[in-house]
């Protein structure tokens, strides 16, 4: 009760609002951009939260994932052009309704269910996380490693966009940058080329920002160059002036689809809270189900509305519930959350089970503002200001371009005033635009960066408390399950790629 | 008729790179760069903790898995072959790369602008090697008047310092110039 009451004091504060208007402004500003999604507009953002207190930046980057989400629909429904894979789902069916004439009823089905899953997120996370806190605070680091590897390998295996072996290289690579630098337990050097080590460690905010903001700008500079030697693309942008006298979405429309967007809704509340799994594939999976209940099924494709609210409600029910794993175990589910992950670190709060003995108040305050995120982006969303985000959003490239590589070259300086971070950003930016290119998943190594350093301090310390046994990995019943789901889904990976495989060789049914 | 899929050249190149880069790794890198790596307690017992163990964990999977991808690369292309004899691997390689070159080579320009403002940061300051940076972009991506040229670097570059240095009191570097 009494944490219910000081998350509800963030109801009161003046700048918390602020924030979150702001935040939410951004949000749908940068995620209306073409290409642009959540993890771009936070790693943006995140080097101007430092010299806020955490009750005020954290809802700041909170506003901004909600906003953008909803603002990558913008673009995905007037330009064909999703933001996010997540937002992808969201197109399949909104731009085709969009370009009969119904881009404003698109954009509300998306919106009130962008409001209904953030809510159910949210929930979802303040009910569960101090029952999941309690429990996890009866882990040893040998369950504690169990749960790590079980989520590193989700991680890496159930990336809906790559194969598992590309997966697998990412979370390689994720764990050979996290390891560089200075070792904490020895003290040793490693990888001490160009004087790395004097700084202990990369940098995660810059790791970041390079990963996601910067070489999305690269891949901006090169999409425009290819398109300015063909002779400049053209894009399709839908006008959100009303065209037809129905292009409209009622309230009383939206709710009698309830049962749609409630179970979309627990559906990505579910997904998010699983590592691995995350946005995009709870988004597919909440217009698999919106397919499955229609009684049109045959008319997917081609502009049905509840392929809007599907998607968009369990795309956006993983806000919240996404932080459960991180909060009380460290673990990062999707690449926002390692964003907001570094945040947090940045204002001094570690994820650990003790989170709630150490900054239970402000943690609380934190989920009052998310809950708060939900009416903010509804009222901003029904207002004018789709329509000024949608122009905003059609910024010139070269500016665009430019503003992203200083602000990130800034950001990152302004860390701890120096030029090392800088280079840090600038050369994983260059290193994640080649990975891109070769269809191997950023996100995945950024996940498993920072999942890598919690894992090879854990492995140590069980390590010396086993006295070096290492049957001690195996103690416990809870270690002893965990082994067990691991074994089981090693088997059903292997299952599944011999099914596949065979599917891909069998004959033809012509 | 079988259902065989084309082979996807990229995979050819991304295990060839990764194949090289971890093997580079586990034989040089990690020996040469991660140095009295052992963990000695007061018991006098290393229990195990190295330092190269992670790093040896991880360039493994990263070899294992551009095996297992070269492999997997090798096999289609066999398969492949034998419906379509006509696929010739050095053809479709010299293509692909002809491509990347077409498209991909403002990248490498950028990149290497974006090593040259690394350096000429400590030289010209932030201010003036940030200016210099995005005409320097503005004239890749095909600008050619005063206004983006000159006006819009100074404008952006102008609001991100004011914005920096009043708000979040930074020092940015300084240089011969400003």
């Amino acid at each position: 009760m009494e944490m219910i009451t000081t998350a509800l004091q963030s109801f009161t504060r003046i700048d918390i609002w602020l924030a979150i208007i702001a935040g939410t402004m951004t949000g749908i500003t940068i995620g209306a951009v073409p290409g642009l999604g959540p993890a771009v507009a936070m790693a943006l953002a995140l080097p101007f939260t430092y010299v806020f207190p955490a009750e005020v930046a954290i809802p700041f980057l909170l506003a901004i994932y909600s906003g953008s989400n909803y603002g990558g629909s913008i673009s995905s429904v007037l330009l064909n052009i999703p933001g996010t894979a997540g937002s992808v789902a969201t197109a399949m069916d909104g731009y085709p309704l969009a370009r009969k004439g119904y881009p404003n009823r698109v954009l509300k089905a998306s919106l009130y269910s962008s409001v209904f899953g953030n809510t159910v997120g949210t929930l979802v996370l303040i009910l569960l996380i101090g029952k999941i806190a309690q429990v996890t605070l009866q882990l040893g680091p040998a369950q504690v490693f169990a749960l790590l590897c079980f989520a590193f390998l989700l991680t890496c295996v159930l990336d809906a966009k790559s194969s598992r072996t590309k997966g697998l290289i990412a979370g390689g690579l994720g764990i050979l940058l996290a390891v560089a630098g200075l070792d904490p337990i020895t003290g040793t050097k490693r990888f001490d080329f160009l004087g790395l080590t004097t700084y202990g460690a990369l940098e995660e905010t810059a790791v970041l920002v390079g990963s996601f903001a910067f070489a999305e700008a690269l891949k901006i500079i090169r999409d425009y160059w290819s398109e300015y030697k063909k002779g400049g693309g053209h894009m399709e942008v839908i006008a959100l002036k009303k065209k037809l006298p129905d292009d409209n979405l009622t309230v009383k429309e939206w709710l009698s689809h309830w049962k749609l967007f409630t179970v979309t809704s627990c559906i990505g509340a579910f997904f998010g809270a699983c590592p691995g799994l995350g946005g995009t594939i709870a988004a597919f999976t909440g217009y698999g189900y919106a397919k499955s209940t229609s009684k049109n099924p045959e008319e997917f494709g081609t502009g049905r509305i509840e392929g809007v609210i599907g998607p968009e409600s369990a795309n956006n029910g993983t806000f919240g519930s996404n932080m459960l794993p991180f909060l009380t175990l460290g673990i990062p589910g999707s690449p926002t959350v390692a964003l907001l992950g570094a945040a947090l670190m940045m204002q001094g709060i570690s994820p650990s089970p003790t989170i709630f003995a150490q900054h239970g108040g402000t943690l609380y305050l934190i989920f009052g503002a998310m809950i708060l995120c939900n009416p903010i982006l509804l009222v901003v969303g029904l207002s004018a200001f789709n329509k000024i985000a949608a122009k905003i959003a059609r910024v010139p490239v070269h500016l665009l371009v430019g503003g992203m590589i200083v602000l990130c070259c800034a950001g990152i300086y302004s860390i701890n005033n120096t030029m090392y971070n800088v280079y840090v950003m600038v050369a994983v930016g260059i290193l994640c635009f080649m990975l891109r290119k070769a269809k191997i998943p950023v996100s995945t190594m950024i996940i498993t960066f920072i999942l890598g350093r919690d894992i090879e301090s854990v492995f140590r310390q069980t390590l010396l408390l086993g006295k070096g046994e290492a049957a001690f990995f195996f103690s416990g019943t809870a270690s002893h399950v965990i082994w067990g789901f691991i074994f089981v889904f090693l088997i059903y990976v292997f299952v599944s790629n011999i099914v596949k495989s065979r599917q891909e060789k069998a004959p033809k049914s012509e | 008729m079988k259902k065989i899929k084309e082979p996807n050249i990229k995979d050819l190149i991304t295990s060839v790179i990764f194949l090289c880069f971890s093997l580079v790794g586990w034989f040089y890198l990690i020996p040469y760069t991660i140095i009295n790596p052992s963990f000695i307690s007061a018991t006098g017992a290393s229990l195990g903790i190295d330092s190269r163990l992670f790093p040896r964990i991880a360039m493994l999977a990263v070899l294992a898995m551009s095996v297992c991808l070269l492999i997997h690369f090798l096999y289609t292309w066999r398969k492949y072959k034998k419906i379509c004899p006509e696929y010739d691997l050095k053809r479709e390689l010299t293509s692909l790369m002809r491509e990347y070159w077409y498209n991909d080579k403002i990248v490498i320009v950028t990149a290497a602008i974006l090593v040259l403002y690394c350096i000429l940061i400590n030289v010209l300051g932030f201010v003036i090697s940030s200016i210099l940076l995005t005409a320097g972009i503005n004239f890749l991506m095909g600008i050619r008047n005063w206004k983006g040229l000159i006006l819009a670097p100074v404008a952006l570059v102008g609001i991100v310092y004011l914005l920096f240095t009043t708000l979040l009191y930074v020092d940015f570097p300084h240089g011969l110039l400003f």
